[in-house]
């Protein structure tokens, strides 16, 4: 994970949004299991419980 | 946003991780945020926590104490109107691991609640059942989007 730092240093194939930037440096952290556990238990109360009514 | 202090945040190409780094007396700690995409519909769980960059966890249990916890909301808040500005028809779901965390989160949404509300439409759920925020009740979870 020490990669994930490079993500303080863009280099000039990265690009700025409106207020973040954007860079393949940063992490991509779909499977791991701090955010897996953090969806897996937001999807269970949506499913048990729904969405606020429109 | 909010008249916050914030980090200059990054992001990669999908749009849905963001890193920054909180400067203070405890040193450089990681922030990582994501927003993972749920079941239901143009909905995201958003996550964040301290990165440990020696084991590659995660934990958002923890206070990391760096004295910039305004910033770091400020950051936060951006990041979030960040994403909502590239998904605009998409929300947020919200809940902090634990109570404490959520309060956290809760905090902030009382005290930015006026300025948040003219932009976003802010659900609490409380009891099992969602309805409109209300500033000073104690939610379990929130769920956020544009109006």
């Amino acid at each position: 994970m020490k990669e994930n730092a490079k993500a303080i240093a863009p280099s000039s194939d990265d690009f700025k949004r409106q207020n973040g930037i954007v860079t393949d440096k940063v992490g991509n952290y779909e499977k791991h299991p701090f955010f897996v556990k953090k969806l897996n238990k937001a999807n269970d109360k949506i499913e048990k419980f729904g969405l606020p009514k429109k | 946003m909010l008249g916050l202090e914030k980090y200059t945040y990054f992001t990669n190409f999908n749009g849905l991780d963001y890193e920054f780094e909180s400067i203070g007396p405890k040193g450089i700690i990681i922030k990582v945020a994501r927003f993972s995409k749920m079941k239901a519909v143009n909905t995201y769980n958003f996550g964040f926590g301290d990165l440990n960059e020696a084991t590659g966890e995660i934990d958002d249990s923890i206070s990391s104490n760096n004295a910039d916890q305004e910033k770091i909301i400020g950051t936060l808040g951006n990041i979030i109107v960040d994403f909502l500005g590239q998904n605009i028809s998409s929300q947020i779901y919200i809940e902090g691991t634990d109570v404490r965390r959520t309060r956290f989160y809760q905090i902030y949404l009382n005290r930015y609640f006026d300025e948040l509300n003219k932009n976003f439409i802010i659900f609490g759920f409380k009891n099992n059942s969602w309805s409109s925020f209300e500033k000073g009740v104690n939610y379990e979870a929130f769920l956020g989007k544009r109006k």
